[in-house]
Formats: structure tokens, sequence, C-alpha cells
């Protein structure tokens, strides 16, 4: 648990600080290097001292450097997907618990269609249409997000059924209060711990999004850094050298790994579903 | 009340269907400034523009158009152009004609179905063996170094990309050992012992990183299970065993083992995307890939509703199985 916070914390202080860590050593993620590769573009050191992770087969960027800068797209991306599919996740979840009728069914149909979705083949289909001005970062953000709420809607509804009926919420409906007054109010305040916990455990999802879709050559587009297309760089060169491999996959492992604990830990103490 | 259960969750999953149908049909169709020309491909003729225009109808409304497209998947469909070009008969499923490869979408599915299926369903099989095997290990010593080992195993392979696995695994067993082949899909009709050498190391994969889910809702279903009245009851009645263990702890559990199975399955069907790009395999994923490459929207579109109808069909086949396992069910979700 400690040590999954740790990660954490040190992937945000490597995103934030990104530019300044890679400073150390002079490098940065976008400048080629050359003269670090043989005549087949393999590099011609594993490790050297200007380059501590040595240097992509090619174009010679800084393997540390990419790496760095990589937390930034993924944890950007990670973050921001997440806030988005809360955000939309529970303003269906609490307009359908507190209103109910004909407008609950349909946020619920709603809501089974996008846990139904295939969004991994919708997320590829799309990037065919969108044109190629339009910023990938936004892009994977809203479209992560917009696939990725049904799971929220569903918990916060059925808290906000439970909360309906409770005395405070009834007492204020009673006196006079708006709806929406009541839901600002009154609702959001006891729905915050659900929504929060909830959003750490579906930030390692989210980050798993960008990595496959840029993996798979739809997401995040060079020069850009990522660790999902990082790997899939990596894979011509599999059989010379797995290397390039292990590091960004590493970093990808890692911080999906710390935020899956965070999140079971999260998750055993205050169940958000045991409701 | 068993066939009208089943009959209802089949007209639920045919509504879903069309309204993804529909949805997708108006983000590929009616979104784009100009969906004749993004069909047409490169290069594009005036003339096949033409005739692309012609087979979409693109003259009519929208709403004339889906049907259409509604109708050719249901009776199949003739697109014809006039300005002498050959008529072409697109038989029932018909999903499009994709104007690049010069065939129908439904051929094109058809030849790549093979390997997305074998991998899809072999993965799943053998990822519920694994993970029910493995959940019942830890819950018998619950709490003991067994059980913990599992756990741990738990985390990691939920936190691991498959792709990425699957990937080292191809570089430690495909190249460094070679023992097994590093990509590719041999047809099982073709040759069935090479069609199991190169779907071995994608399902040990897949399953493994798949079984978690599993092994953690076997191991609470069980535990719950022998913690509860009935598991006492049976013990206490002189019942042990094998036919304890399973009629009465094991079966409590199946239930929510057969809907994971059609989520994976569904999911591991629109995962072959990844699967494919790792071992090498000209699969459905493949061809999405690709033609997302040229913007072959026909192609796009038929590939996106034909694994929707896969997912679906995956979950409404779950909901059926559920009426064999636990008949209560059908009173409390009818």
């Amino acid at each position: 648990m400690v040590g999954s916070v740790v990660i954490i914390v040190l992937t945000i202080l490597l995103a934030v600080f990104a530019p300044l860590i890679c400073s150390i050593n002079g490098q940065d993620p976008y400048t080629y290097h050359l003269d670090e590769l043989d005549k087949s573009g393999v590099p011609l050191h594993n490790s050297t001292f200007n380059h501590w992770f040595g240097v992509e087969p090619l174009t010679g960027r800084d393997l540390f450097a990419i790496v760095v800068f990589g937390a930034r797209t993924s944890l950007l991306i990670g973050f921001g997907a997440t806030v988005f599919a809360l955000l939309l996740g529970s303003l269906v979840g609490v307009i359908a618990g507190f209103v109910g009728g004909k407008l609950d069914t349909f946020l619920s149909r709603s809501t089974d269609l996008v846990l139904l979705f295939p969004e991994l083949i919708f997320m590829i289909a799309l990037r065919s249409l969108i044109p190629d001005w339009f910023p990938r970062e936004l892009l994977m953000i809203l479209v992560i997000g917009a696939f990725g709420w049904g799971a929220i809607a569903r918990v916060v509804r059925s808290q906000t059924l439970v909360l309906a009926n409770e005395g405070f919420i009834l007492s204020s409906r009673v006196l006079g209060a708006k709806k929406f007054y009541t839901i600002l109010r009154h609702l959001l305040p006891n729905l915050m711990s659900t929504i929060v916990i909830f959003g750490a455990i579906s930030i390692p999802g989210k980050i798993g999004s960008e990595a496959a879709l840029s993996f798979l050559g739809v997401g995040i587009s060079a020069p850009t850094p990522s660790w999902g297309r990082s790997i899939a760089d990596a894979v011509q060169w599999i059989n010379v050298d797995a290397l390039y491999l292990v590091y960004p996959g590493l970093a990808l492992f890692l911080i999906t790994f710390a935020f899956n604990m965070l999140g079971d830990f999260l998750n055993k103490k205050y169940d958000p579903r045991r409701l | 009340m068993k066939l009208k259960y089943i009959v209802n969750k089949f007209f639920q999953m045919m509504l879903m269907l069309l309204i993804i149908t529909f949805i997708t049909f108006i983000i590929f169709y009616v979104l784009p400034a100009d969906p004749a020309l993004r069909m047409c491909g490169k290069p594009c003729t005036p003339e096949k523009l033409q005739s692309v225009k012609e087979f979409m109808q693109i003259d009519k409304s929208f709403i004339v158009q889906f049907l259409e497209f509604l109708h050719g998947i249901f009776f199949g469909r003739t697109y014809s152009s006039s300005t002498g070009g050959v008529a072409i008969v697109c038989d029932t499923p018909c999903l499009g004609y994709s104007f690049q490869e010069s065939k129908t979408v439904t051929e094109l599915i058809l030849a790549r179905i093979g390997s997305t299926f074998s991998i899809a369903i072999g993965a799943s099989i053998l990822a519920v063996i694994i993970g029910v095997g493995l959940g019942i290990l830890a819950a018998k010593y619950q709490d003991k170094l067994p059980d913990k080992l599992i756990n741990s195993f738990c985390v990691i392979g939920i936190s691991s990309p498959a792709y990425l696995v699957g990937l080292i695994a191809v570089a430690i067993f495909g190249f460094k050992f070679a023992v097994f082949p590093s990509g590719g899909y041999v047809p099982l009709d073709q040759n069935p012992y090479e069609w199991f050498h190169h779907l071995i190391l994608p399902w040990l994969i897949l399953a493994t990183i798949t079984s978690p889910s599993y092994i953690k809702l076997t191991r609470s279903g069980l535990l719950s299970a022998f913690s509860s009245d009935y598991y006492s009851m049976a013990r206490s009645k002189g019942l042990s065993g094998r036919k304890l263990f399973i009629n009465h702890g094991l079966r409590n559990c199946m239930l929510e083992v057969v809907t994971l199975f059609g989520l994976n399955l569904g999911g591991l069907l629109s995962g072959a995307v990844l699967t494919e790009t790792v071992f090498s395999m000209n699969g459905l994923g493949k061809l999405m890939i690709q033609a997302v490459g040229v913007t072959d929207i026909s192609i796009i579109l038929g590939c996106t509703l034909f694994s929707s109808f896969a997912i679906l069909l995956a979950n409404f086949m779950t909901d059926a199985l559920y009426f064999v396992l636990d008949p209560r069910v059908v009173i409390k979700r009818a």
C-alpha cells in the first residue's frame, strides 16, 4: 500500500518535472542522435553516461527522456479521461436516481448500452473520421471518457436511490428546497467519497486504454512520447534486443500495478458497491 | 416461463443491435463531410466516385440509406451502377462493399474470422479452467501460502497489459528458445497440429491474464459457501468429499463464473485487435486496423457491427445459460 503510493507520487513528480529531470543529462525525447546508431539503425550501446536507458533504434532518440515524458502523456490522459467519465457518470447517475420515472428508464438503458458497447473497436473506428488537426490528447480524453462512464453511473444511481429516501434529503424537499439545490447541497457531498474512490479504481483502466490505442497506432501520434507507442515501436526489434520493450513496458506495468493496489485497498476499506 | 425469458432476452439483444447499427451508421455515413469520397479510396477516379455514389444511393435520404443497409443485412442486396459497371451481388448478411478491396465486407470478414474465433474461444475456455482451478486452491488454503501466492499473481495479472506479456513471451519462447512459432496462424482444416501449435502461446498468455477475475469470484464464492448454513447442514447430514464440494460449494459461484465467461469472450473478441498485432495473425482485428489505415469506411463499419454482434451474442448465450444453472434468475430478472 505504502509502496504503491510512493510509485504513484514518484510518477506524478516525474511527469510534472519531466523537462527538468531530463535536463540533468541534457536530453529531450525529440532530438535524433544518429551518431549513436550503426548503419542498420541498431544502437551501438545499451546504456551510456549521456543516455541512461540507451537510445531508440532507427531514430536514436533518448529512451530515458521518452519514458519520462511518456509519464506525462499517460497520466494526463488517464486522469483527464477519468475525470470526464466521472462527470458524465455522476450526472447521469444522479439524474436517473433522483428524478426517476421514464427519464430513469431511458438513462438506465443508455447506461446498459455504454457498458455493452465494444469500446475498443469504436475507439479505433473513430480514429479514421477525426481530422488530423484535432489535438490527439484531447481526443483520447474525450473518447476514452465517453465510453467509460457506464459503471460509475450505475453506482451513483443506486446510491442516489438509497440516499433520496433518507431523512435529511426528504426534510430538505419538504422544507421547499428546489431539486437542484437539494442535489447540490445535500446529495452530492454524500456521494463525493464514492465518486472519488471509484475514480481511483478506474484510473488504471483508462491509462491502459490510452496505451493500448497508442500501441495499435490509433492513439497518440509521433513524436509525442507515449509508452504504448514505444512498446509498438520496439516490436520490430524484439529479436534484436528486447530491452527497448522493457523500459516503457515496465513503466506502464508499474503505474498500473500501483493504481490497482491502491484501488484494491480503497475498495476493501470503503467498498462503494456494497450498497 | 423459460421460453418467455429467453425470447425476452433475445428481443433485448436485437434492439440493442439495431441501436448500435443505427449509431454506427450515423457516425460513418452521415457525419463525415464527404462519405463517398472516403469510401472511394485512392486513387479515386471520377467514374469510380460516381459508382460509389450510386452504390451508396447518396442522393436518397439518410433513412432510406439506412433501411437499404438493414435490408441488406437480412436479405442481401444488389449494387448496380448505371455507368455500365457490373452489378455486384452482396449475399445475406450483407455488411457493405469495399471499393478498395473490390470485395463484399462479409467475404473479407469470413476469410479472417478463423484466427480471431480460435484465439478468443480457446483462451476464454482455458481462462475458466485456470481461474476456477486456482480459485479452488486459494479457497482451500485460505490465508495460507498458496492463497497469498495466488493473490499476488492476481494483482500482477490484472496490471499487466496482455499485449505486453504477449510480446515478452514471443521474445522468449518465439525467438530466444524457439519452442513456439513467433506468430502466424494455420487454419484448423489445413493442419490441425500446426493450428494447435500456433495457438498454444496466445491461448496461454490470454488465459493467464484474464484468469484473475475468475480466481477472485471462485474464491469468494466458495468461502461464502463454506460458511453458509446449507453447507454445514449438508455436512452434518453426512455428505462429504467431492459431492459436498461440487454440489454445495462450487455450484454457489457458477452463476457468476458464467456471467464472466460471457463478458470475457466478448472482451477477447473485441480485444483481438491487440492479440493479432502481437502474434502477427491476420484476423478480424488486423483487417480493421488496416482499414483504418487506408480509411476504408465500409470495412470499418462492417467490422464494428460484426464485433458488436458477436459480443451481444456471447452475452445473450450467457443469459440463456443462467436458467440452466439457477432457475431463480428467471423470476428475479425477467
